[in-house]
């Protein structure tokens, strides 16, 4: 007779016991859940709402030819191509809308919370918690995690990048480096930050090595004190030579003393000779000191050459260039490492080519990726668009990012200064190496700044030198300073690229909170720490939002202070007592992103919103669609838009096909029967048709910021901080502050106070008027 | 002086110089343990009720949903349309009517919970073949296309699969060891699968099929079972009377509507159809390719094992079952004539169990570990299909030119594509089928959600779904009441009122010839007009219908990605007329 057993099922018994795994649940899993959770929440809810900024139209709309239409070609202004494909591809899975726009940076946003996970071995359990709740609730972060723009992909592909090399740095795995590689590709095929990124750690690399082969110099050598300063300073500029041509020079190597070689000078090499093809277009600069300007450069050369015709010397000097760097870095990395440089190249070079060329449907788009990036944005430069001054995200940080920038801050001086009176003059020559290059720049970019450029080296290597200690705190405290001095320095400043500061700060702050708060939980003063945050945080919201005077104020802080941190003054511990004080700070940064990301999100009340589409765009947008609908004539209803202000309606109005854009001018005449949207200054064209349309609806197009602080800027650097410390020591800036913090309201006079723009009275805007066919309304 | 030790051409690399962190740590201790697989079949199930059940109404109802409703609607209302049939699904939700649900997404919702329950039913059923198989059969339901088009229609189906599926689960367990309690289950839900709809007689059928094969292969296990009959009769008799009472009699509707499925059945293969087997083929393939191929994959490995052991009885009970429920469904896909998108759940759920089967055995025979091996392969499928998908997308284009470097570009694509995986199968074997799945397992889940959207969210042209109402329904909607006497009843044309009928369900209204109190009649634009009455205005299009034509294959790719209409459009036209004397 048979058995069971003859039908006993082909199960594959190691996933059957993968499936019988129990896993455990401790309140650090159940933490990061939490933390996930609460990161997608912020990020995902109603991500459509809010009207699309100017540049999210245009990659919106961008993306959406790609997914409608399969085409795609890279234009260095709307940065790489990697949003495209993917906010394509958010369209394909889930059809094109104002949310699936922006559904993979909010993805890539709630990830970022997590990635603080894959450093938990450097910034510790705690500190690695710490950092992801602070990302989660980082009022900048979860604004432009809700934003389609590269700047989140890129702190997500940064932050990825700066784990996988610190685990290789701690494990040697070649698996981190193959993945370095991936992550820097995607970087490059994302967004030209990644030049600035990848600046900053090389430098830290660059600087670690020169320590690194200057202690076996110093061993081997035993230079005097000048020799050994000079061999440092040699080191210094040259410890990346040394690596790229390791294998060449072991003569010269051993003659010096340099025998050891370091993981990090395989990261160096290989993200090195990785990107350095990168920096091409950078040629530009010392060709156009030696005067080889623009103008030589756009000249023709050969009128034909093989299949090309007009080739400027631009394209020749590009060829050659990328060429020889191609060629010069796969030689140095193969003479490394054939087998590892080959992967690390493919796992950098198969993406990146594949998304510039549209996969191989625009081969152009590699020469535009590889040269036209850089050189587009070299040019920027000097543009400064948004003419924002230099101390412009000292003025947003601390609108937003309350704990981290306090934490941050305190811990980025804690660690500078902690080594003693070296620690304390080589962080005052950076400071002050800094202030004198910007003080040399002052508020004219005119003004030569760089004479003093060789300041900028000095105050890295004086930063890199003042941090003593664990080599992880001194990168976190290098990639924070690193990035507000280039950001600052940048001619370009947006409220966007302040999320590439928020990242490092909420890292730092995070890794000083897991330092303190497992010395504020353990050995009792756990309970004492939770009475008095939440006591805290109570106390100071009633004191903030409260409607009392200022003494009644006072007196609530006083006894929520006394009754808050009683307890752990009792137990004696000053940390559980200094971070109950510090508790209220992440309940306002959690209301403060909250009202930018969901009350104020298109309202540029808030500092983050630069330049923003109106919330009355998308009400048009809907007014449109319903006349559509209710005249039967849906998408072919008749459109016509001026062209003064193509942008959002290319987006908004991508279905219509009966869409016109129009360039109103005496005669104009709109199409029979259309809706017509016109710029404010245009309107008048419609007066001999009003009797056909309903009454105009004048609204704001895009609207921006009173952006009063640029009132404190003085022609001279010392004047201006004079001048903001004696503002200090005024009331009304206190005021003025604590009334902009609490309730938005920014110093500014009012504009207009009437229909959307009761919501923002002080903004400056530029207008349109629709009109609707009459009886449409 | 030099040294004479020779240095290593390669730099020797350091042992690891990890720098602890100095954090102290904070001591923790696991408060709960949870399995993964428990875990996975929470999320499963959670996704799974989630893609059904959220924003039902999100889509306006279809021209078929509509008649169905309105006359689940009438039913409540005390009223006896002649389209009524008296399924579960119709009856439950004319209950929902009775007790006052209003609105576009109430007559999905029993469908909708059914569709969700089906997902742990389906575990359950797989279950015996253990927990990977069981886990990938539910995976399969939960985001299959098909299943959530069928769990997001007011059309019957989900509710006959969900009985069929536990009544599949409960003779198997009778099967592996019978008791009483597992009997009257059986025969309970073998009861209820005939009040049911065409899916729940077609899981009925496979059973049967299932015991008539034991029967003719002599099973060692078919005299436990018919000795259970024997010993506990009175559980066959509690089972069957109740289950036949509430096919029969529908919790007080009357006999009229009884054994609702096997008419539904015969319904499915009523000549003339209204869509030939080829649609639906191609509905399977262009809805649900994995599921399509991943369910006959999994069959024809099962029918290869028996063939190779020379007898059926090689297979496990569950994978007979599954093989002989497959049957009846293919013949409502090949051979029904009105399969719309509930009943071709009859197909869709042994295709997922049988999917199960395959993707199982793919985990197991395939060297997934070695995969990395093949990398070359992987990265050459998805640079090919990818620069493939854009050139099709970029030839798709209306007026689009395929100019000849673009040709080449296709055809280097394509034969690099074929030559690459030839060379890469020479290679690395199994391991670069392996990364080869690998590669377009993303294409397959991107797939998934894609179609899933577009059938559950968009009003986009669906032939699955059939024909969709267009905004003239509204504008007639908006201008009815406006018409002259409009406290008299508005009269529909009988073929007018199983299209309108739901949205005009709160006017009074009068199905068929108009009687002499009414001042308004709609019927369909072709014809005539009845006699006292005149046209008002053009006909208006209340919907549209459209099917796949010819076989351009640009145009049909740009249907996949955008659900673009192309060639002829069925519109349903009706005209409305007024009283003139």
């Amino acid at each position: 007779m048979r058995h069971e057993t003859a039908y006993a099922p082909a199960t594959p018994t190691a996933l059957e016991r993968a499936l019988s795994l129990r896993l455990p649940l401790t309140p650090e899993v159940a933490a990061w859940a939490a933390v996930l959770s609460v990161a997608m929440g912020l990020r995902l809810w109603d991500l459509g709402s809010r009207a699309l900024h100017h540049d999210e139209t245009l990659h919106a709309f961008f993306s959406y030819l790609l997914y409608r239409d399969g085409s795609y070609e890279h234009l260095p202004m709307m940065h790489g191509p990697l949003k495209f494909f993917l906010t394509a591809l958010s369209y394909l899975v889930f059809g094109a809308s104002d949310y699936t726009a922006r559904l993979p940076t909010a993805l890539a946003g709630s990830g970022l919370a997590l990635l603080p996970l894959s450093l938990r071995h450097r910034l510790g359990p705690a500190g690695a918690l710490a950092a992801g709740v602070l990302i989660a609730l980082s009022p900048v972060l979860v604004y432009f995690s809700r934003f389609n723009r590269d700047d989140m992909l890129i702190a997500f592909l940064t932050l990825a990048l700066v784990a996988c090399m610190w685990r290789y740095l701690d494990s040697g795995g070649p698996a981190y480096l193959t993945l370095s590689s991936l992550l820097l590709g995607l970087g490059f095929a994302t967004m030209e930050t990644t030049y600035i990124h990848l600046a900053i750690f090389l430098l830290f690399l660059d600087l670690w090595l020169a320590q690194h082969f200057w202690q076996q110099v110093a061993t081997a050598r035993r230079p005097s004190g000048p020799g050994s300063l000079l061999a440092l300073a040699l080191l210094v500029a040259g410890s990346w030579a040394v690596v790229a041509l390791w294998p060449f020079t072991r003569g010269l190597r051993e003659r010096w003393g340099i025998r050891e070689w370091h993981r990090a000078a395989d990261l160096m090499l290989v993200l090195g000779t990785l990107s350095a093809p990168q920096f091409a277009a950078a040629v530009q600069m010392p060709l156009a000191a030696l005067g080889l300007g623009e103008d030589l450069m756009s000249r023709v050369v050969w009128d034909r050459f093989l299949w090309f015709r007009g080739v400027l010397l631009e394209y020749v000097i590009a060829t050659v260039t990328v060429a020889v760097l191609l060629v010069a870095t796969a030689a140095v990395g193969l003479a490394w490492d054939r087998r590892r440089w080959l992967l690390a190249a493919a796992a950098f070079y198969l993406p990146y080519v594949l998304l510039y060329t549209t996969f191989f449907t625009n081969n152009d788009g590699f020469a535009s990726g590889i040269w036209g990036s850089l050189d587009y944005w070299i040019a920027q430069h000097e543009f400064r668009r948004g003419d924002q001054p230099d101390y412009y995200y000292l003025v947003v940080l601390p609108a937003y990012e309350y704990l981290p920038l306090l934490v941050g801050g305190l811990a980025l001086l804690y660690y500078c200064l902690r080594g003693g009176v070296a620690s304390w003059l080589l962080t005052a020559v950076a400071a002050l190496s800094l202030l004198a290059f910007f003080g040399a720049k002052g508020y004219d970019p005119s003004l030569g700044h760089d004479r003093l450029a060789f300041l900028v080296p000095v105050a890295g290597l004086a930063l890199y030198a003042a941090v003593r200690g664990d080599q992880f705190e001194r990168f976190l405290c290098f990639w924070l300073s690193g990035a507000l001095f280039a950001y600052s320095l940048m001619g370009e400043k947006m409220p966007w690229l302040t999320t590439h500061m928020a990242l490092p700060l909420c890292l730092l702050a995070g890794y000083a909170l897991g330092r303190m708060l497992p010395q504020a939980w353990s050995g009792g003063p756990g309970r004492a720490l939770l009475w008095g945050a939440a006591v805290m945080s109570v106390g100071a919201g009633l004191a903030v939002y409260g409607p009392w005077g200022m003494g009644a104020k006072g007196a609530l802080m006083g006894a929520t202070a006394a009754i808050a941190l009683a307890p752990s003054v009792a137990v004696r511990s000053p940390v559980a007592t200094a971070l109950a004080l510090l508790a209220p700070l992440l309940m306002f940064g959690v209301k403060t992103g909250v009202t930018a990301a969901f009350q104020n999100g298109d309202v540029p009340r808030e500092l983050l919103v630069y330049t923003q589409t109106s919330p009355a765009v998308p009400d048009v947008a809907q007014r449109i669609a319903r006349l559509a609908e209710e005249s039967g004539l849906g998408r072919d209803l008749p459109l016509a838009v001026d062209t003064t202000y193509a942008w959002p309606w290319q987006w908004y109005l991508r279905d219509y096909r009966q869409l016109r854009f129009v360039t109103p001018g005496p005669g104009f005449q709109p199409p029979a029967g259309s809706v017509v949207v016109l710029a404010y200054e245009n309107a008048g064209y419609m007066q001999p048709y009003l009797d056909t349309y309903g009454p105009p609806y004048r609204y704001p197009l895009r609207w921006w910021f009173p952006e009063v602080y640029r009132e404190i800027a003085r022609p001279r650097l010392g004047d201006a901080i004079w001048d903001f410390l004696r503002s200090l020591g005024r009331p009304r800036t206190w005021e003025v502050w604590g009334r902009y913090l609490r309730d938005r309201v920014p110093p500014a006079p009012v504009n207009r106070n009437d229909g959307v723009w009761v919501r923002c009275p002080w903004c400056g805007s530029v207008d349109e008027v629709v009109f609707f066919p009459a009886g449409a309304q | 002086m030099r040294r004479s030790r020779p240095l290593a051409r390669r730099p020797e690399r350091p042992a690891a110089r990890v720098q602890p962190s100095s954090a102290p740590p904070i001591a923790v201790a696991p408060v709960l343990q949870v399995e993964l697989g428990t875990l996975l079949l929470v999320a499963l199930v959670a996704a799974g009720a989630a893609l059904r059940l959220a924003a039902l109404g999100a889509t306006g109802l279809t021209v078929r949903e509509a008649g169905q409703a309105f006359a689940a609607w009438a039913v409540a209302q005390g009223a006896r349309p002649p389209q009524w049939v008296g399924d579960a699904t119709s009856v439950l939700t004319s209950y929902l009517f009775r007790l006052g649900a209003d609105g576009d997404a109430w007559p999905r919702l029993v469908s909708g919970l059914a569709g969700a329950a089906l997902v742990p039913a389906a575990y359950l059923l797989a279950r015996p073949e253990g927990r990977t198989v069981a886990l990938l059969a539910s995976f399969l339901v939960a985001f299959s296309p098909l299943t959530v088009a069928a769990s997001r229609t007011a059309l019957p189906g989900a509710l006959g699969g969900l009985l069929a599926a536990l009544l599949a689960a409960a003779l198997l367990r009778h099967w592996q060891r019978p008791r009483p309690q597992t009997l009257w289950a059986t025969v309970l839900l073998a009861a209820l699968c005939l009040g049911s709809d065409a899916v729940g007689l077609a899981g009925l059928l496979g059973c049967l099929l299932f015991l008539a094969l034991a029967v003719w292969t002599g099973d060692h296990r078919w005299p436990s079972v018919v000795e259970s009959l024997r010993r506990w009769p009175w559980a066959v008799v509690l089972g069957l009377a109740p289950g036949l009472a509430i096919s029969a009699i529908h919790w007080g509707y009357g006999p009229s509507g009884a054994l609702a499925a096997p008419r539904l059945w015969s319904d499915l293969f009523v000549l003339p159809g209204d869509r030939s087997p080829v649609l639906t083929l191609l509905a399977l393939l262009a809805y649900d390719w994995p599921l399509t191929f991943l369910g006959l994959g999994g069959a024809a490995l099962l029918l290869r094992r028996a063939w190779l052991a020379r007898g059926l009885d090689s297979l496990s009970p569950w994978e007979r079952l599954s093989l002989c429920w497959l049957a009846p469904g293919l013949l409502v896909a090949l051979a029904g004539s009105h399969a719309h998108e509930g009943a071709l759940l009859a197909v869709a759920l042994p295709l997922a169990l049988l999917g199960a089967v395959a993707m199982s055995w793919a985990l197991v025979a395939l060297p997934w570990g070695e995969a990395g091996r093949a990398w070359p392969a992987a990265v050459l499928v998805v640079a090919c299909s990818g620069a493939l998908g854009l050139l099709w997308t970029l030839w798709s284009r209306p007026f689009s030119q395929v100019s000849a470097a673009e040709a080449w570009g296709a055809w280097l694509a394509a034969v690099s594509l074929m030559w690459g995986l030839w060379l890469a199968w020479r290679r690395w074997g199994t391991a670069a089928a392996a990364a080869t799945a690998l590669a377009l397992a993303p294409l397959a889940l991107g797939f998934w959600p894609h179609t899933v959207w577009a059938v559950g969210f968009h009003q986009g042209a669906e032939p699955l779904l059939g024909a969709r109402f267009t905004v003239g329904r509204d504008q007639l909607a908006r201008i009815l009441p406006q018409m002259p006497a409009p406290a008299a009843p508005l009269a529909l044309s009988l073929g007018v009122a199983e299209v309108l009928g739901w949205h005009l369900r709160h006017l009074p209204l009068a199905v068929g010839d108009p009687p002499p109190r009414s001042g308004v009649y709609i019927a369909e634009a072709t014809s005539p007009v009845p006699r006292g009455f005149s046209p008002r205005g053009e006909p208006v299009t209340v919907a549209r219908e459209w099917r796949w034509h010819g076989d351009d294959g640009r145009r049909f790719w740009r249907w996949l990605l955008l659900r673009e209409p192309y060639g002829r459009v069925l519109e349903l036209r009706v005209q409305t007329m007024v009283r003139t004397q």
